[in-house]
């Protein structure tokens, strides 16, 4: 897949102009060689992303992306 | 009311309120540290019906987080343990405890009348279960998890933990912990927890996170 231009990401509080402009969440994931393991939560723009709306859900220029490791202790 | 009085000091608490309180029934399933913080907060504010849930003897190393074991108390059942010290805090509280491992057969028939229902719990399995019957009878439920120095809560109202999590998890990765982050993420629940059964407003089927150093996030379940 070729993409030409680029946008800018805030993922995790960090911001860079470094994202291809179209990318969905999933692409997001293998750029970063992230797994989407079953306690990964991800957010855009404060807002829930389910699972199953990672491949299709593109983000947008200046998105705003939290990846959330939920713990399972008590 | 003297044992509130400086909670009265809150200009959103009033005598009212906290009498509404008396009527409130909360179920904590798990009293380990995250439990035992919880309940002592929430006894000690004036939530004074509580059942508590935990089938653990009380072990050396549990020490470290959860504040309310002694040495002497190691080889104990826990649930005995919380009750007694949170008595010894506030002597006007009435609490259930129940010395049971939370299970698919027997959820049903602890998850009945109450209020809110707190997981306190350190599994997702059991985290699941209960918050599956929760959402099912349509109670509250405060979903609360911390590792490392990482943590969240979450109070579901219309949504439940399925939600939130694939249902395919079993586990997630242990990475220690440390006593007063088990403090902060059960302090960040307690508050939610409190405000709910006064009535105030807090923030309902959203995800409160915490990572180091120094971050909170918010994640609205939509």
């Amino acid at each position: 897949m070729l993409y030409n231009k680029s946008m800018f990401l805030k993922v995790d509080g960090t911001l860079s102009n470094e994202y291809q402009e179209g990318i969905t969440i999933q692409d997001l994931l293998d750029m970063k060689d992230i797994e989407a393991v079953p306690w990964l939560v991800i957010s855009v723009n404060g807002v829930f992303i389910k699972r199953d709306l990672f491949k299709s859900h593109i983000l947008n220029d200046k998105d705003e992306i939290e990846l959330i490791y939920v713990r399972g202790g008590g | 009311m003297e044992r509130y009085s400086r909670l009265l000091e809150l200009k959103d608490i009033t005598e009212e309120k906290l009498l509404l309180l008396k009527n409130k029934r909360v179920l904590i399933i798990g009293v380990g540290g995250v439990g035992q913080h919880v309940a002592t907060y929430l006894a000690t504010n004036g939530v004074v019906n509580l059942t508590l849930v935990d089938f653990d003897k009380v072990e050396l190393s549990n020490l470290n987080r959860q504040i309310l074991l002694k040495e002497d108390d190691v080889g104990e059942n826990k649930v005995d343990i919380v009750k007694r010290e949170i008595m010894n805090r506030n002597s006007e509280v009435n609490i259930t405890s129940i010395s049971k491992k939370v299970n698919s057969n027997n959820v049903s028939s602890l998850i009945s009348d109450f209020d809110l229902v707190i997981d306190a719990v350190d599994n997702w399995e059991t985290k699941l279960i209960i918050s599956e019957e929760a959402n099912k009878k349509h109670i509250p439920f405060l979903h609360i998890g911390v590792d490392g120095y990482k943590g969240q809560c979450c109070l579901f109202k219309n949504k439940s933990l399925k939600d939130l999590v694939s249902k395919d998890i079993i586990s997630s990765p242990k990475e220690g912990v440390i006593g007063p982050m088990v403090g902060l993420i059960s302090s960040l629940a307690s508050i939610t927890a409190f405000k709910y059964l006064i009535g105030e407003e807090v923030e309902i089927d959203t995800l409160i996170y915490y990572s180091d150093p120094a971050r909170l996030t918010k994640v609205k379940l939509s």
